[in-house]
């Protein structure tokens, strides 16, 4: 999931200083915004995890901002300004910020945030192939189709392409010769008896 | 379309006529190759980019399209580039083409074999890289030719209004970019993550370091191609049709 922040402040001297200081700790996409109002050019946007500064935080949350909850994971931050009470519920927000946070305190909260709102992915769970895999692996790069794999190994068409997709994500060898060098590279066919320039 | 109007005030670079020619390359020298391809060379002092056009008889206009499509990945100026003719763009994309198979390949190629004879070991691994190489390299060879030969004379024809009543249409073309590029992208898994290292590492680093910038300019290639000359060609196709 691609990861962006808004911030939404009205001040240009106190955007620009988030950015610089996100973009030190940071490699992400930041739109400024004076206020919340212009976000709803965004209104297309899907599949987000999004990190919302959001100025003067009130009680009732933006419209604008709500509807990016939608299709994407938002996570906000209020920045308070000196003005804004403290007593300003904080269960809209995520976290609170104002002048006086530090930029290590920034950075802290932005971590915590991804890690909140991103869901680990699949590789990170487990890399190795599972031995099924490895045999449907070994049919693929054999050069056999869906059809006689599933034959082959008395399971449906829909479970070979489902192990398939499993295969690439793990590896990330998307294409058929591909995953014959992998399987040569990894010792799965056995190179004595075939000839691997055939297969390739 | 909005989003990236947003993109662009907020937080991209994009470069203008008033900008210097020195500043494409110095913010992002994989311009350099594009460049070229305009027939802009380098020595050109403090001139700006739309003196340059000028001295070069290039569209200003086209050439700085180009160069922000490339230069940042998610703009994509749709409309603007939509506004030039195919012709311009065929022709951009025929020295793209020159460029791979003159100098990228060749390289490639160069690189490869210094690899394999780095290889201290019975190479086998590196050997099936190879074949694996050479299979892409035909592929791409194949595709390129496809498209100079078959491709972009008919999207001439269309451009000149002479459509002939074949059954090709434009919409069978391009199916097989995703194919090309799976492959490339294999290509580098497989080094990084798969061989056995036992070769020169700087020649490797090499090796892949050109790996990473082909495929850079590759996918911005297909990009143009698949998006613009696509949609202009089937607009020119149904007007002509219709």
């Amino acid at each position: 999931m691609n990861k962006l922040v808004l911030l939404i402040h009205s001040s240009e001297i106190i955007r620009k200083g988030l950015s610089s200081i996100l973009r030190s700790f940071f490699n992400v996409e930041i739109i400024q915004a004076e206020n919340a109002g212009e976000l709803i050019s965004w209104q297309d946007l899907r599949n987000y995890s999004i990190i919302c500064i959001l100025e003067n935080p009130d009680n009732s949350i933006h419209e604008t901002v709500q509807f990016l909850q939608n299709h994407n994971e938002l996570k906000l931050i209020g920045f308070k300004n000196g003005k804004t009470h403290d007593a300003v519920s904080s269960s809209a927000f995520n976290y609170l910020i104002s002048q006086n946070t530090t930029a290590l305190e920034l950075q802290e909260i932005f971590s915590k945030c991804w890690k909140m709102s991103l869901k680990p992915t699949r590789s990170q769970e487990n890399d190795e192939l599972t031995s099924r895999e490895k045999e449907v692996l070994k049919l693929v790069a054999l050069g056999f189709s869906n059809k006689v794999i599933a034959e082959k190994l008395f399971i449906s068409v829909h479970t070979v392409i489902t192990h398939r997709k499993n295969i690439t994500e793990k590896t990330g060898i998307k294409s058929i010769s591909g995953l014959t060098v992998y399987s040569i590279l990894n010792s799965l066919i056995d190179t004595d008896s075939i000839n691997p320039e055939d297969l390739i | 379309m909005q989003n990236r109007l947003l993109i662009n005030t907020y937080t991209m670079e994009i470069f203008t006529k008033e900008d210097k020619v020195f500043t494409l390359i110095d913010h992002n020298y994989n311009l350099l190759p594009v460049l070229n391809r305009f027939g802009i060379s380098l020595g050109f002092k403090e001139k700006k980019i739309h003196t340059v056009c000028q001295e070069n008889q290039i569209n200003p206009d086209f050439l700085l399209a180009i160069v922000n499509t490339y230069h940042n990945e998610n703009y994509f100026p749709e409309a603007e580039l939509l506004s030039f003719s195919p012709l311009q763009i065929i022709d951009y994309l025929k020295k793209t083409h020159q460029y791979y198979l003159q100098y990228v390949l060749p390289k490639l190629d160069m690189l490869l074999a210094q690899l394999i004879e780095s290889s201290t070991t019975d190479q086998q691994g590196l050997q099936m890289v190879k074949t694996f190489y050479r299979k892409y390299k035909n592929e791409l060879i194949l595709h390129i030719d496809d498209e100079e030969q078959r491709v972009f004379p008919y999207i001439e024809k269309l451009v000149n209004g002479k459509i002939t009543r074949d059954s090709y249409s434009i919409l069978s073309f391009e199916k097989e970019h995703t194919n090309v590029d799976e492959k490339l992208n294999d290509l580098k898994n497989l080094i990084i993550k798969y061989l056995v290292p036992d070769y020169d590492q700087n020649i490797c680093n090499e090796f892949l370091i050109n790996l990473f910038s082909f495929e850079k300019d590759i996918n911005d290639h297909a990009r143009i191609e698949d998006v613009i000359l696509l949609l202009q060609a089937s607009a020119l196709e149904q007007k002509l049709r219709s």
